[in-house]
């Protein structure tokens, strides 16, 4: 019995244990981990020159979002994680906490050159968890011209749509109605709506926090979170979410919720808009490349509707953090300092992401102007101001929590109000408020 | 002696592929461990949080039931009609063996493009939404039918070869007696049969309590949890939530749940032998 | 009444164990135009070619896997084979429960043990390769030991008592005696270790994931990649399908033993 309790006890220091483990890089490779598959091709490109400039070799290793939070963890806790890897918003406390992660030191960068907002969001405790490296423009309404054209809508009405849900109707409701059609042509409004069957969709209203929600959310005057703790369930929040609801359920210019709720149907809307079924899809700068390889109809960007709080969108920034177990410090700081400087001039080039570090622009707005698309519309709504975005230590557990909730809402079989509080308070529980 | 050589290998794979995993579940089921931060000791704590559980073991029993019972009958039926061995049955033999070699990826796969509710097979065919996996009530039975699909015919072919090795006479003397062929399926042949469909029922029943790459390729555990079986639950604790402490104890919970389980069928399949045998 | 049910039934089963796969062909064969119709206009060979070129890395999975099967073929036949052995000829202490816990093992769930021996593996820094994936399993199978622990011990005793009057020691009784007297189960096993590792998902996305990717991985990968294009996704599909399917070709009706079938309940 004593032997057993040994061996038990032995097995279960050994698997608790932050045992190190041998990492297996090289001297001189520097690994950096991401999980956008755009980027990554970027990073390559950039690391060629780098390398070539100072002898380090450098390794980009892309894991898919769906195992990238697990894996992280998972090589954070036994010490095999690589020496630079990308963090959201929601998901660096905890590692920051525990010490995971090394800060970024104002005596060796330059914070001037980065953008306010992205620091803003990754500082902690006076300090500052990651190199910058993406910052979104805001959030920007695709449209598709050749439908738009084919119903009679001009620009001018999509450049300016506005909603209000105290109202009885508003442009953004009338023009998506509009724009919407079964495959007899007839519109949600018209006798003999067939929405089962329907070829175009005018809008993607959906839960889609970042595409969606959040800037809803902001336009009305209301918010999803103050710091850490959630506040989604006020009245105008309420409000909000019944309007969205709506769109889909009432006013059928959306597709079911049950294709479009996450996890599965995230990228739905965006497949719809890229075949040509959507006329209006309100998304953000990480859809431009895509649409722009898929898409085979005459397309723009416009300016998303205004709420009675105006247009207010969300930003979000993505860093690069530095492993505070590295076995290279001083190589992976020379990575850092490259990729928060001169490097990032690459990220901008294909046109997928928009680098934080504020002189290295350009080449995001030089190429999409070459392909003749105008984002403007997706960086002049930042200046009326933004929405947080998501963040918390605990926000994964949050949002395994509130999830199930939300998708339920969206799909209007059931009554708002009761879901959205149970959903405001199992999210605060699981955050620990 | 010789033996231990020979049993060597065998008893550090079995030290290594389910001792040691098993051991370390029992220690750390009694913590509560995020794998970043010092494990904190929480006792029985975890094992508390058994109701939160309900929906998964509700969401398994329902499939798992649906599963083994559609099957069953399935099997039966089709292992029946293949005992005959003539030239055809052995040909298909084969062929309804494929969907059980089959990965349970591909095969979800597959059956997302067939299912998918707009741009899909069936949706294209026909023209309307599909909502077989969107749906909450039919989404668990459309995995459970899945399922049985792929199974059947390997349960077919089990039954096939248990039904062949009832020696002939018994059976011509019983045709000689004036029995016909139904009598003779119920009072000769599932009677000597009837550790093998016990047997079948065991396994069918392990295998849907663990059903884990179907579920995650068809549904992913949704809508709105219907589908949300407990391997599946265990593997999101431990992985999307990191709550080590809490998966050790599930599973922990989920091996006393087979267990139980199998004892009640073995109860069962005891009490109805003895019946049939009066 | 069976002759009129019969050719019914096996029809019916055919059809419906069938068309899910043939649809699987179809659809991979078709262009990116016919896919988004469904209706199965544009079928070509060199469609399925060029589907197939969209994938990423299907190569090197199917290679992977390959060779990840093949040695636990090896390893896990090896152990089993000499355990199965120790259990029929010998008599030892401990031999019964010992056999029992094998069993117990069997029954365990799956995703029970693979979640403690991910993380084992994680921290032995064992992860993201052949090696990781392949250690807690490789010489562990019970149910391969309980198959041929039958079989063994079906061997004739006689044959053995011969044998071992013509001089042959234990390891030759198991080479020359009872192993080629068990080829097919052992050929049976080695179809069924490939078959079940090829279609395995969770352990190697787990361990491995795209560091050395099996063919599952890259299946689930080109799904998220290619989400609506059925047509690229179902190419991938066909191909992963194939070697799994082709095994029934070797092993045909042997693929279906009944173990309980000299067992007392």
């Amino acid at each position: 019995m004593k032997l057993t309790k040994t061996i038990v006890g032995a097995v279960a220091t050994l698997l608790m244990l932050a045992g190190c483990a041998t990492p297996q890089s090289s001297t001189e490779t520097v690994t950096v981990r991401l999980w956008d598959d755009n980027v990554a091709a970027a990073y390559t490109k950039s690391f060629a020159e780098f390398t070539n400039d100072s002898g380090i070799k450098v390794k980009v290793k892309v894991i898919p979002w769906s195992d990238y939070w697990t894996q992280l963890r998972v090589d954070l806790a036994s010490h095999t994680a690589d020496d630079i890897f990308w963090v959201n918003a929601g998901n660096f406390e905890d590692y920051a906490a525990q010490k995971l992660l090394k800060p970024i030191e104002k005596s060796e960068f330059d914070f001037a050159a980065w953008d306010n907002s992205v620091i803003s969001q990754y500082s902690k405790d006076g300090k500052l968890w990651g190199v910058p490296q993406l910052s979104d423009p805001g959030i920007g309404l695709f449209y598709n011209k050749d439908i738009l054209d084919k119903y009679g809508i001009s620009l001018d009405q999509i450049r300016n749509l506005t909603w209000d849900p105290a109202a009885k109707t508003d442009s953004l409701r009338e023009i998506t109605t509009k724009l919407t059609r079964d495959q007899n042509g007839r519109t949600p409004s018209d006798a003999g709506f067939d929405a089962a069957r329907t070829q175009v969709y005018g809008f993607n209203s959906a839960f889609d926090l970042n595409a969606i929600v959040l800037n809803f959310l902001g336009s009305n005057g209301a918010s999803w979170q103050i710091g850490d703790q959630f506040n989604f369930n006020s009245a105008k929040g309420s409000a909000t979410f019944q309007y969205l609801v709506d769109l889909i359920n009432k006013y059928r210019v959306s597709p079911p919720a049950t294709d479009t709720n996450p996890p599965a149907g995230g990228d739905t809307a965006r497949n719809l808009f890229i075949q040509g079924k959507m006329a209006l899809f309100e998304s953000g700068a990480y859809n431009l490349a895509n649409v722009q390889t898929g898409a085979k109809f005459h397309w723009g960007v416009a300016r998303i509707p205004a709420g009675p709080a105006g247009a207010i969108s969300v930003t979000n920034g993505i860093v690069a953090a530095a492993n505070a177990k590295s076995s290279h410090p001083e190589a992976q700081l020379k990575v850092l300092k490259w990729l928060a400087g001169v490097g990032a001039k690459y990220i901008g080039s294909t046109g997928s992401a928009l680098t934080a570090v504020t002189s290295e622009r350009s080449s995001f707005f030089n190429f999409w102007k070459s392909q003749n698309i105008d984002v403007t519309p997706m960086v002049e709504v930042l200046k009326n101001g933004y929405v947080q975005a998501p963040r918390g230590a605990k926000y994964g557990e949050a949002e395994t929590a509130y999830l199930p909730y939300f998708t339920t809402l969206f799909e209007g079989k059931q009554p708002l109000t009761d879901l959205l509080s149970k959903a405001e308070s199992v999210a605060n529980k699981a955050m620990g408020n | 002696m010789g033996a231990k050589r020979y049993l060597g290998p065998v008893l550090l794979g079995f030290a290594l592929g389910a001792a040691l995993p098993l051991a370390a579940l029992f220690s750390l089921s009694g913590f509560s461990w995020n794998l970043i931060e010092t494990p904190t000791w929480v006792g029985f704590a975890n094992f508390e949080t058994l109701p939160d559980l309900t929906n998964s073991l509700m969401v398994t029993l329902w499939i798992s039931f649906l599963a083994v019972v559609t099957q069953l009958v399935a099997g039966l039926t089709l292992g029946y009609f293949v005992s005959n061995w003539s030239r055809t049955s052995k040909s298909l033999a084969a062929v309804f063996l494929l969907p059980w070699l089959a990965a349970p990826i591909a095969i979800g796969v597959l059956w997302q493009w067939i299912l998918a509710p707009s741009g899909g097979l069936l949706s294209n065919l026909f023209g309307i939404r599909i909502e077989l996996l969107a749906n909450p009530l039919a989404a668990p039975i459309t995995i459970a039918l899945i399922s049985a699909w792929i199974g059947t015919g390997y349960t077919a072919m089990l039954v096939a070869s248990g039904l062949r090795s009832i020696p002939r006479n018994t059976v011509d003397a019983a045709r000689i007696d004036g029995a016909n062929n139904i009598e003779i399926l119920r009072k000769i042949q599932l009677p000597q049969i009837h550790k093998l469909i016990f047997f079948i029922v065991a396994t069918l029943t392990l295998q849907a309590i663990g059903t884990f790459d179907l579920v995650v390729a068809l549904t992913g555990g949704g809508p709105s949890q219907s589908t949300d079986m407990i391997s599946l639950h265990l593997v999101n604790t431990a992985l999307k939530t990191f709550e080590i402490g809490s998966a050790s104890a599930m599973s922990i919970l989920l091996m006393l749940f087979s267990g139980v389980l199998l004892l009640g069928e073995y109860l069962l399949y005891r009490v109805v032998v003895r019946k049939y045998r009066d | 009444m069976t002759k009129i049910l019969r050719p019914l039934v096996l029809s019916f089963a055919a059809v419906l164990t069938l068309l899910p796969f043939t649809l699987v062909v179809l659809g991979a064969a078709s262009s990116d135009a016919s896919i988004l119709r469904t209706d199965f206009a544009e079928i070509s060979l060199d469609n399925f070619w060029r589907n197939l070129s969209r994938v990423n890395g299907l190569a090197e999975a199917l290679l992977n896997t390959s060779i990840y099967c093949l040695i636990l073929i090896v390893t896990q036949l090896g152990s089993s084979i000499l355990a199965a052995y120790a259990f029929a000829q010998f008599n030892f202490k401990g031999k019964k429960p010992l056999f029992a816990l094998l069993i117990f093992s069997y029954l365990v769930p799956g995703v029970v043990t693979l979640l403690p021996l991910f993380f084992l593996v994680t921290q032995l820094g064992l992860k993201g390769g052949l090696a990781g994936l392949l250690l807690p399993m490789a010489l562990f199978s019970p149910y391969a030991v309980v198959l041929l622990r039958q079989r063994f011990e079906a061997v004739p005793r006689e044959l053995i008592d011969q044998a071992r009057l013509d001089g042959l020691g234990n390891f030759g009784i198991l080479t020359r005696i009872i192993l080629p007297m068990s080829k097919s189960f052992v050929l049976l096993l080695a179809v069924i270790t490939f078959v079940s590792n090829w279609n395995a998902l969770l352990w190697p996305r787990l361990v491995s994931g795209n560091d050395w990717p099996v063919i599952s991985v890259a299946i689930a990968s080109v799904r998220t990649q290619y989400d609506s294009h059925w047509n690229i996704v179902l190419a991938a599909v066909a191909v992963a399908l194939i070697p799994a399917l082709s095994s029934f070709v070797i092993a045909r009706r042997n693929l279906v033993i009944n173990p309980l079938e000299d067992v007392d309940l």
